[in-house]
């Protein structure tokens, strides 16, 4: 098994000849057995990137490997829920996953599928057309899940579910990652959300990569400054975002080397992160995954 | 990874059963519309064609009497009626095709869902075009067996039946409306494809299907050298309305064929001085013998699958460049 999930270079992807580019540039490095939050405001080029990755769309230029080889090689083993959910309505909720089961032969969890589907209390003859979008939800992973595939991407999974059925997902997708080693990459706009499950992130603004890496790095590579405006030493540091109010300055620095000066500092959270790199798109990106190539 | 993907290999994954499951009604409507028109051509063959052919008989008999009114029954209204229903035939396909069995999909998503379990796109779409094209060439096949049965029941005379050549007729009688119907498969796979949007991809299926098929019947007669006859102005233009026309005029001194001129005159001996006037010297017809049905038939048939070959193709490299 390969040890990469995805790695992109260069990769980019525009829709038509003279559209506006939705991914530019992109290269990071996605190690396997990692759950990623792709995190990214609304058109940021996450969804792109999902489409991709799941070969379901060739990209403009640059390169992109999943699990070693080509998206269109990985597919069968990878398994990918769209933003929309699609699903086929005139089908049942057992039909759907009956089908799962024909189209994946070999390699079907029919126990595991079904779990996830009974988990939300559907009635498996109910059609998929009259399910509730959290309930779709609940099918659409069920059938992402019963493959079994070694990399699982999934397009903002969370956003119809309510609090108490986000849960108990977030906790199958949990126990599934930790059980086969699957490698999960969701994307979110929302930080929270995927804070306290995901231990990788990488941060997409205006179809570029902002941030990639393991979030303790990420994290620990960054330290949130405060002080008078006229304190100097922030020099020689890069200042990710600065904000002055009154007499008082605070920013978000990536410490080159100890921060000399009168400087109270502290220790970002991840949504200091994103929100302060989503907000400065001139601030230079920052890619921490060379370590794990090895 | 190599392990994976060996026990990853066995059994093929079932498509065939799902593609049929999604499109039962549309599988339900063509064999009721099959069912439909096939009974409808039986009896057309059966009581109605006896019907006429007793009604034409009657009016033999009373034409050596006196004036008569004779009722020929509801044959020919009939036979009209399911030609024309079987010229539709590959518009309804092409609007099909182009809405629901690619466009559709491509819109709501699933297609995508599809390609992710697995079953790769060039599959995919291999199994959706190969399916119908086998169930459309089975019905439509049959319809034209039916239809020639129907056509042919009633004894030969004007007014009884249409002649062969008689447009509709000609292509309801023969190979070419069903590789009109796999045509129209293929122009709707592919215009699903590039429009993938549900309407707009069935108003543009059936405006291409309707250009396409258009054109391979004006190319026709074309495809197949035609018979021209030349015979003096008293017996009027040769053989003619008795096959596929291409044109019909005079022939002058030196051989050449032009358009007959305008002739308002009522005697025959005018226009004729007219005719000579211009150089003519008497009347040809080019056209297509009742021998020439199934050559035309064949090579009309073949264009239409190359064209079907081609599109098919092109909707492989669409779906190939698209999803890499």
């Amino acid at each position: 098994m390969s040890d990469t999930a995805i790695e992109a270079t260069g990769l980019g992807r525009r829709y038509g000849r003279r559209g506006a580019w939705a991914l530019r540039d992109c290269a990071f490095r996605l190690p396997a057995g990692r759950v990623c939050a792709v995190v990214g405001p609304n058109g940021a080029g996450k969804s792109t990137l999902f489409a991709l990755a799941a070969g379901l769309m060739a990209p403009t230029e640059g390169e992109l490997r999943v699990l070693g080889t080509s998206p269109a090689d990985a597919r069968p083993r990878v398994g990918y829920v769209a933003q929309a959910k699609p699903l086929y309505p005139q089908l049942t909720v057992a039909e759907t996953l009956r089908m799962g089961a024909d189209l994946n032969p070999g390699r079907w969890d029919a126990a595991g599928a079904e779990r996830i589907v009974a988990g939300g209390d559907l009635d498996p003859g109910t059609r998929i057309r009259s399910l509730s979008g959290g309930q779709r939800t609940r099918v659409a992973l069920a059938l992402a899940l019963g493959k079994r595939p070694e990399l699982l991407l999934l397009d903002e999974p969370m956003a119809d579910l309510d609090p108490l059925a986000r849960h108990d997902l977030m906790g199958v997708l949990m126990g599934t990652a930790a059980e086969h080693g699957t490698t999960i990459a969701m994307s979110s706009h929302v930080v929270a959300e995927v804070e306290e499950s995901c231990d990788h992130l990488l941060l997409i603004g205006s179809g570029r990569v902002r941030l990639a890496g393991d979030i303790d790095d990420l994290l620990a590579a960054h330290l949130r400054v405060a002080g008078s405006a006229e304190t100097d030493g922030l020099t020689g540091h890069t200042v990710v975002e600065s904000r002055t109010t009154g007499r008082q300055l605070s920013a978000l620095i990536r410490p080159a080397g100890p921060v000399s000066g009168d400087w109270r500092t502290e220790a970002p959270t991840l949504e200091d992160l994103v929100l302060a790199h989503l907000r400065s798109p001139g601030a230079p990106a920052l890619t921490l995954t060379e370590e794990y190539a090895a | 990874m190599s392990t994976l993907s060996v026990t990853a290999a066995p059994a093929h994954p079932r498509q065939a059963r799902w593609t049929f499951l999604l499109h039962r009604w549309a599988l339900a409507v063509w064999v009721t519309l099959v069912v439909a028109i096939s009974g409808l051509l039986l009896w057309a063959a059966g009581p109605l064609a006896d019907e006429s052919d007793r009604a034409w008989h009657r009016l033999d008999a009373c034409r050596r009497l006196s004036r008569c009114v004779v009722d020929t029954g509801s044959y020919s209204t009939t036979y009209t009626f399911l030609t024309y229903a079987m010229i539709l035939l590959p518009f309804v396909v092409a609007a099909w095709a182009g809405a629901t069995l690619t466009a559709r999909e491509l819109e709501s998503g699933t297609a995508l869902m599809a390609w992710t379990q697995s079953v790769s796109p060039v599959r995919w779409l291999a199994v959706r075009l190969t399916l119908p094209a086998v169930v459309l060439t089975v019905g439509a096949s049959l319809l034209v067996a039916l239809h020639r049965f129907a056509w042919e029941a009633p004894e030969e005379r004007t007014g009884n039946r249409p002649t062969w050549w008689v447009p509709f007729t000609f292509h309801a009688n023969g190979p070419t409306i069903v590789t009109a119907c796999l045509t129209a498969l293929a122009v709707g796979t592919l215009t699903g494809l590039l429009v993938r949007r549900t309407l707009p991809a069935l108003g543009v299926s059936v405006a291409a299907s309707v250009l396409l098929l258009g054109g391979a019947h004006w190319l026709m007669p074309h495809l197949r050298t035609s018979v021209t006859e030349v015979g003096p102005f008293q017996d009027g233009y040769p053989d003619l309305y008795t096959g596929v026309e291409l044109s019909h005029g005079l022939v002058t001194r030196t051989g050449a064929h032009i358009p007959t001129p305008e002739c308002q005159a009522t005697s025959m001996d005018v226009c004729r001085r007219i005719y000579e006037q211009r150089g003519g010297t008497g009347f040809y017809t080019t056209f297509h013998p009742a021998s020439h049905f199934w050559p035309l038939q064949l090579t009309t048939s073949a264009l239409l699958l190359v064209v079907t070959a081609l599109l098919t193709a092109a909707s492989f490299v669409v779906l190939r460049r698209r999803t890499g």
